[in-house]
């Protein structure tokens, strides 16, 4: 019946049991199921806590409750559920659950561990992928990328492996390999945003302009309000110096209600450039309010303070972009002409020769025998 | 081309200034290009069509002197060559001097003059070295620099080793001025990379564009040290580099390069555009120079950052009395403009609309001059990608590229004008300058391309306003490089400088043209040893050559 999708007359069913034998395991697990498929996801949970609680819940259970908990985004009481079935090593789905819900909450080196047991030469895809996706993770790009694409080769028509492996390709900068993967993705699955979104940035970075443009308005059309949408359509118009379009993304991405800093800072450099001072000003400053340390924002910020007069607030950007980064070149440039803007030239000297320093280092140019 | 009719109504007894006819909204810039019709028929090579060296991507420029002073601007076209005939001590190819005929059409008379050229050249500039009235000629090039003497007959003479000027490195920049203020000509010379045909570079990580592999260079490659040339007289220069303290312990990449007394000051200074490297400003202290162009502000963008400075020129482009200065760079990036604010100067790209558009261009070749005698500076960018290999990829740049004619906005601001200004040509430009070559007060311009012909353009801008040329000598009949020209109207004032090189590997017409717009200029000039005489009573519509009494 609830195979069925008969769910009313399975609850009968299942009530009437329970009537009869109150607490019977089998049938409370029914009726958490029932439940969860009628949206009474609360009811569910109280029962099946309810038999944790007392001892009673079985392997099913568990499983049932560490996926309501991670539906509800639960990560800590999802893990708790299957944790008692994984460390028994006796549930090989409870193992994988758990090490899902580890690579969620960042735990990755734990995700590894739980899949330990279950790992070996010939392992099958669901494992391939966990283990690439916790070592991917932990910025281990060079082992997380064999596992993904062991995934994508057992489960060629898994859209998520081949979108995971797009990922991990991207950030290893392996762009074509990562387009290749998400337009594989987006054939597989023509309704998912997210592989649009990020194929289009896999062409971008592989010098796929246009393609690149195509699969940005491939993933707005899917969904209008995709997060970061526009911030990726206003890097790639900027990065080929399509300004005015640039300017149009990242303040549709701002009147969206962005609270991502690079958007404001973006804007607020290609406005300044346009004469818009003030504007680019208070654009540059909220830039730095939600992202304090970051010292690109501050250099701009500082710049921008510089050329309206007031170096002492520049200073104090710069003070803080060089506390962030002080190795960081046109940050010692910009106070060494904050430093002779308020007449203090030798100061301003010593930075402007770290500067340079620092920029022959950087660009490891040979110094004059 | 034929000389401009009205050219012969001379206005006797004073410098009439018709300032009826400099109103504003006059007509804007118009070129044509009459490279065919004129004769200037040259072919520039440079290796291989994908490039893989860095040797390939970087010739050439062209000089605009007078060599037979017959008041008829020339051209010189540099040229390169192959890898595999420069490694087997060939080139099938040649410099050429294209002699202006004076009636709109120009001669090859390179044989004849005996200026064929170096192994695999990059830029040439005019000076008279020896100041017998006679332009030389210095070209730079790959492994060799070559000085040719004007022997004023229409030959030349190859005297670098006499003059003490063999180089065996890869020059690439040179300007002439009289530094130390004795009345002769000195050298500055720039040095790109070291780099060896027959050993290049192991491929680095750097040897790549946004992931594209390509040639390796400049980046990762030993930079070379850039030299200074006391004129000695009597035909020898002396390397003072290191006495006249432009060894500053960087070696960068250095391209164009020019003399200029941005601190007005009374000396010329000395600018080097580096690529990919902070650029060099050596102020001149009298006896020595001093490195200052990150604290002046022209070292680096207005972020701090270094560019890959190709081309160079200095200009007065708010006539504010002040030199402000462009420098060419790379795509992904912008030109630059520094405005000269007097104690240093600022990155005003932005605000004079230089930047924005120039960002998917890659610059080379670049000057100040008055295309439409308006009275403000317009400025010419010539551009053309240094990797063929952009084409092959959606980047919004492409290898070939239109050139860039910037009108200046009544000193406001710049707008655009290049294609609606004639300029149509999409190839890869690399020298450019200005020449008056039909002597009608609208400087004409010649721009090279790599692989690609020389184009000449003709200035056919219709304007009445008027304007006075001149040709500014010294006693000995030398140009008198370093002259600074000062026209004053109202409370606004002009200036211009006579120099010998600047650009990309270029040096334009030395002479300088007066007009600035509204009423009757006064013109002052500072000769190079710092004496002041104020011009009167020329006549409009014509060069007037004036010597240093």
């Amino acid at each position: 019946m609830i195979e069925a999708g008969r769910f009313r007359e399975a609850q009968d069913v299942v009530d009437q049991g329970l009537e009869q034998a109150p607490g019977h395991p089998e049938l409370l697990y029914w009726k958490a199921v029932i439940a969860l498929n009628t949206n009474r996801s609360e009811q569910a949970l109280e029962v099946l806590t309810r038999l944790v609680e007392q001892g009673r819940a079985l392997p099913p259970h568990r499983l049932l409750l560490g996926q309501i908990y991670e539906a509800r985004q639960d990560w800590q009481n999802a893990a708790e559920s299957y944790r008692p079935l994984a460390t028994l090593g006796s549930s090989r789905q409870a193992s994988l659950f758990l090490a899902r819900v580890e690579i969620r909450r960042r735990n990755y080196d734990a995700a590894i561990a739980t899949l330990k047991p279950w790992s070996s030469s010939q392992n099958p895809p669901e494992v391939e992928h966990l283990l690439g996706l916790a070592y991917f993770g932990k910025g281990d790009l060079p082992t997380a990328a064999p596992h993904l694409e062991a995934a994508v080769r057992q489960s060629p028509r898994q859209a998520g492996y081949r979108y995971d492996l797009g990922l991990a390709l991207l950030q290893g900068g392996r762009f074509e390999a990562a387009a290749e993967q998400f337009e594989r993705a987006t054939e597989l699955d023509p309704q998912w945003p997210e592989a649009f979104l990020y194929l289009g940035r896999a062409l971008h970075d592989a010098n796929r302009g246009e393609e690149a443009l195509q699969a940005f308005q491939n993933a707005g059309n899917l969904n209008p309000q995709l997060p970061l949408l526009h911030h990726h359509l206003g890097l790639l118009q900027k990065g080929r110096g399509n300004f005015d379009e640039a300017i149009v993304e990242f303040q549709e991405e701002i009147d969206s209600g962005t609270n991502y800093a690079p958007a404001f800072h973006h804007l607020a450099e290609l406005i300044s450039r346009r004469g818009q001072a003030e504007r680019g000003r208070q654009l540059a400053e909220r830039a730095v309010e939600l992202d304090p340390g970051n010292a690109e924002f501050r250099m701009l910020c500082a710049r921008l303070a510089l050329e309206s007069g007031q170096p002492e607030e520049a200073q104090a950007h710069l003070m803080v972009a060089l506390e962030e980064e002080p190795d960081l070149g046109p940050a010692h440039y910009l106070l060494g002409r904050v430093l002779q803007a308020r007449g203090q030239s030798e100061e301003a000297a010593r930075e402007f020769a770290e500067a340079r320093r620092l920029g022959d280092l950087k660009s490891r140019r040979t110094p004059n025998p | 081309m034929k000389p401009a009719p009205g050219l012969a109504v001379l206005l006797i007894g004073s410098l009439l200034w018709m300032g009826a006819a400099s109103k504003d909204g006059a007509s804007p810039p118009r070129f044509e290009e009459v490279s065919q019709a004129a004769g200037l028929q040259f072919q520039h090579v440079s290796g291989s069509p994908d490039k893989p060296y860095i040797l390939e991507s970087m010739s050439g420029g062209v000089a605009v002197f007078d060599f037979d002073r017959d008041g008829w601007m020339d051209i010189y076209l540099v040229n390169g060559n192959s890898i595999e005939d420069l490694l087997a001590g060939h080139r099938k190819v040649s410099n050429a001097l294209f002699r202006n005929r004076g009636d709109g059409t120009f001669e090859n008379v390179t044989e004849k003059a005996g200026v064929t050229g170096g192994r695999w050249d990059m830029g040439a500039v005019a000076g008279d070295v020896d100041a017998d009235g006679w332009a030389d000629l210095f070209v730079t090039g790959f492994a060799q620099s070559t000085l040719y003497r004007n022997r004023g007959d229409g030959t030349f003479e190859d005297v670098t080793e006499r003059a003490g000027l063999s180089d065996p490195l890869w020059s690439t920049g040179a300007a002439f001025a009289d530094y130390d203020q004795d009345g002769r000509l000195d050298l500055a010379v720039t040095h790109y990379v070291q780099f060896d045909p027959a050993n290049p570079p192991e491929r680095t990580p750097l040897c790549s564009y946004r992931g594209i592999q390509l040639q390796c260079g400049p980046r990762g490659l030993p930079g070379t040290q850039d030299y200074l040339y006391r004129n000695l007289g009597e035909g020898k220069f002396q390397n003072v580099t290191e006495a006249a303290g432009l060894v500053t312990g960087h070696l960068y990449y250095g391209l164009g390069v020019i003399w200029t007394d941005y601190d007005n000051d009374g000396d010329p200074d000395l600018f080097i555009a580096n690529d990919s490297c902070p650029n060099f400003l050596f102020r001149n202290d009298g006896a020595r120079f001093t490195e200052v162009a990150i604290e002046s502000g022209v070292g680096l963008n207005e972020n701090g950052q270094e560019q890959a400075g190709m081309g160079v020129d200095f200009g007065d482009v708010d006539r504010d009395g002040r030199l402000d200065a462009v420098q060419t760079n790379f795509s992904d990036d912008k030109n630059t403009l520094y405005s000269n604010q007097g104690e240093y100067f600022s990155d005003a790209s932005y605000r004079w609309r230089l930047g924005e558009i120039s960002w998917q261009y890659l610059g080379w070749g670049t000057f100040f001059f008055d295309a439409d005698r308006d009275g403000w500076l317009d400025l010419f960018v010539a551009n053309g990608h240094v990797y063929p290999q952009v084409d092959d990829y959606q980047i919004g740049t492409r290898y070939l590229q239109r050139d860039f004619l910037f009108h200046n906005q009544q000193g406001r601001s710049f707008r655009e004008i290049g294609k609606e200004a004639g300029l149509e040509a999409v190839l890869n430009s690399r020298g450019a300058a200005y020449g008056d070559f039909d002597n009608d007060g609208r400087p004409d311009l010649v721009v090279t391309h790599i692989d690609g012909p020389a184009l000449l353009y003709r200035n056919v801008t219709a304007t009445e306003q008027p304007w006075v040329g001149l040709d500014l000598r010294l006693a000995s009949g030398a140009t008198a490089v370093g002259a600074r020209v000062t026209a004053r109207v109202a409370n606004r004032q002009f200036v211009q400088e006579v120099r010998a090189g600047s650009s990309y590997l270029s040096c334009n017409d030395p002479r300088v043209i007066v007009a600035p717009a509204g009423s009757e200029p006064e013109i002052t000039l500072r000769w190079p040893d710092g004496t002041t005489q104020t011009l009167e009573s020329l006549t409009a519509g014509r060069y007037h050559t004036i010597k240093q009494k």
